[in-house]
């Protein structure tokens, strides 16, 4: 080969390398904290994109197994364009995948595209370090440690659904106090250490003096540093309350005709046929065809609800003190088969294909087979707790809203407990349902719950739960 | 056409008002009324499967009535045989309501106007069946067979397209599925036979007017 050729194939190859690093480039995705996704949980999600249009970024998990075929969970997140660089941060749901593939396309071009190894559905739960020598805690705890700097944490307490602690030593800075207080309302244990306690903000967080203060779903940690075994033992388990509350409720079937109208209803149409063909005639046929017509029109009418999907929503709070972890459940029953959804970012609470978009407005919509019924989760998030335990754990209404069936687990109940109000005498135990008694079997001893509607709060026993 | 129109719909509608046709659509709407009562869901909540059984059973009965009825047009007159097809073919449309209550309560995916579309064509396609079969037994001389011969072809019908797994002559699936093929199947079979029913009204014209003229 001459030398020129060389050349030619050597610039070529340069000019191909050159071409390919600015593709990779143009977009960065991070799904997890490190690239650390939790599976079966919200995970956070950071698109980084470099002078390119508007477009969207599309993961796709399969969820399906050799039985079923594929099942897949798409999740459409639309990215904004424009010049220089973007950042987006957001929260999406990743189901335990198969394969999980995503791709990013802005003008009309596919500017990235990835994919995460099966290997990486791992369910097991976070624990992060926020620290300059993340290594003594990965010793202890032997989990799933990954280090990550203090201003990587989001104040988004659906980022922290899939974290079991967050670790602060103060040597590698430290978070803000909004992020530290969603994950602790996320459930999270926040171990801070004594360096850390010296930030004035971490200090007005913490301002009682005790080795574990419990807030919402999650804590503070600040005696000495806790195993894995302790971790585990303080840890609300909220997906189990959440899978007890979505399976105590459902859409309820619109009221259908009954058996015996049809019945009536239909002899009526067959002895007045008959009696329009024994007339014969033109007056016979004008009738029969009068009867067909309002009978169809009636068949078609009559047994239709109003609509063919029936959507209920409802709520479950879990806190301790003024602060609540909060998730919305959405029930939702069509009768027709199609794609059914809400306006919300949530995830189905069984293995179901859907999509979930992000952006405004948001929609999460699953195909469903006829007469079926799903749930559907939001994301979770912080919230001001409307029911609280006073200093005697007795039950109090902190909000604006009067609950009912208020129960002390394993202790007594009120119909009712209203804001700004003394708690009166103590009712007649209330008879609890099946999936009732089944959620009130998952709370702590000296926990208290109470109904707002189709709304159920939790005031959890704020005792060391180890 | 030798015969008006008027005269076959009054045809149609004499047959519909007395002898044996009444009869036997009060049967198959009686029947139709049990299933769907049967099938409709006892208490809220259930989900309404009540339109696969009916749809299935509506099918059925109607192909029988007509390949039943087809039989014997090859018999009669072709003014009689027009007024008997037209009188089964109203009997079927009579039907179509029922189907049209347990559609609504079931919303299946199948778009209600498949039954309205397939089954006059489906009916007539079967009369003319009815008709060639008739023709046949007239011509092996197996007449005594005639009331097994309507359910034994159904069931032969049924069981090659279960076995070729397409929906062409089997009324079940095509009950439950927009079904081209079936349509297409008896649409040609009911324009073949309306041409064999006009061809024979002309030919029996011919006949009275020589007869006349002798």
């Amino acid at each position: 080969m001459s030398r020129r050729l060389w050349l030619a194939v050597l610039l070529a190859a340069s000019l191909h390398v050159g071409h390919g690093q600015g593709g990779t480039d143009l977009a960065q995705v991070e799904v997890g904290f490190r690239d650390t996704p939790v599976a079966d949980a919200w995970n956070p999600l950071r698109v980084t994109v470099r002078d390119v249009g508007e477009g969207q970024l599309t993961l796709v998990a399969d969820q399906g197994n050799l039985r079923d075929g594929e099942v897949p969970w798409t999740m459409v997140v639309p990215i904004p364009g424009g010049a220089g660089v973007r950042v987006l941060e957001a929260d999406v749901y990743l189901p335990a995948w198969r394969t999980l593939v995503w791709s990013l396309e802005a003008g009309g071009a596919i500017v990235g595209s990835g994919a995460l190894p099966r290997e990486a559905a791992d369910r097991r739960r976070l624990d992060l370090v926020v620290s300059a020598r993340p290594g003594a805690v990965a010793e202890r705890l032997a989990g799933r440690v990954v280090d990550v700097p203090a201003a990587a944490l989001p104040a988004r307490a659906a980022a922290f659904d899939g974290i079991r602690s967050l670790w602060i030593d103060g040597s590698g800075g430290v978070p803000s106090a909004a992020a530290l207080t969603a994950a602790a309302a996320a459930g999270a244990v926040v171990v801070l250490a004594d360096e850390a306690l010296r930030d004035p903000a971490v200090a007005d967080l913490v301002a009682q003096d005790a080795a574990w203060l419990p807030i919402a779903a999650g804590g503070w940690w600040l005696g000495a540093p806790p195993g894995g075994a302790q971790l585990e033992a303080a840890r609300v388990d909220l997906g189990a309350y959440l899978a007890a509350f979505a399976a105590a409720g459902g859409a309820t079937a619109p009221r259908a005709v009954s058996a015996s109208a049809v019945l009536l209803a239909a002899s009526a149409y067959v002895l007045l046929v008959l009696l329009a063909w024994r007339v014969g005639g033109v007056p016979g046929l004008l009738t029969w065809a009068v009867l067909l017509l309002g009978a169809s029109l009636l068949a078609w009418a009559a047994p239709r609800p109003a609509s063919p999907t029936v959507v209920t929503s409802r709520a479950l709070q879990v806190g301790v003190g003024d602060l609540a972890w909060r998730s919305e459940v959405h029930d939702l029953l069509t009768l027709p088969a199609g794609e059914v959804g809400v306006a919300r970012v949530a995830r189905p609470s069984t293995t179901t294909a859907g999509v979930q978009r992000l952006g405004s407005p948001p929609l999460t919509a699953l195909t469903l087979a006829r007469w079926r019924e799903a749930t559907l989760v939001e994301a979770p998030r912080a919230a001001p707790a409307l029911l609280a335990l006073d200093a005697d754990g007795r039950p109090v209404a902190v909000g604006d809203r009067v609950l009912t069936d208020v129960r002390i687990v394993g202790g007594p109940a009120w119909r009712e407990v209203a804001p700004g109000r003394a708690l009166g005498a103590p009712s007649d135990a209330l008879v609890l349902g099946g999936q009732a008694a089944a959620f009130e079997a998952l709370l702590p001893p000296g926990s208290a719950w109470a109904r707002d509607g189709a709304d159920w709060h939790v005031a959890l026993a704020p005792e060391v739960r180890w | 056409m030798t015969m008006p129109v008027p005269s076959v719909l009054q045809g149609g509608l004499e047959r519909l008002r007395s002898g044996d046709l009444p009869q036997f659509g009060l049967l198959t709407l009686a029947l139709l009324v049990t299933t769907l009562v049967v099938t409709w869901p006892a208490r809220p909540g259930l989900a309404n499967e009540s339109w696969y059984t009916v749809s299935q059973t509506r099918s059925v009965l109607v192909a029988l009535l007509a390949l039943g009825y087809g039989m014997g047009l090859p018999l009669v007159s072709p003014r009689r045989a027009a007024s008997t097809a037209l009188a089964v073919g109203l009997l079927a449309l009579t039907t179509l309501p029922l189907e049209l209550v347990a559609h609504a309560g079931s919303a299946p995916a199948t778009p209600a106007w498949w039954a309205w579309l397939a089954t006059p064509v489906a009916t007539a396609g079967h009369l003319t069946l009815g008709a060639l079969l008739g023709v046949v037994v007239r011509r092996l001389r197996l007449t005594v067979l005639a009331p097994l011969l309507a359910p034994a072809v159904l069931a032969g019908a049924i069981a090659i397209d279960v076995r070729l797994g397409v929906t062409l002559l089997n009324p079940l699936t095509a009950a439950l599925q927009i079904a081209p093929g079936h349509l297409a199947f008896h649409g040609a079979a009911a324009v073949l036979g309306g041409l064999a029913l006009a061809w024979s009204a002309r030919r029996a014209g011919r006949a009275r007017r020589a007869g006349d003229q002798a």
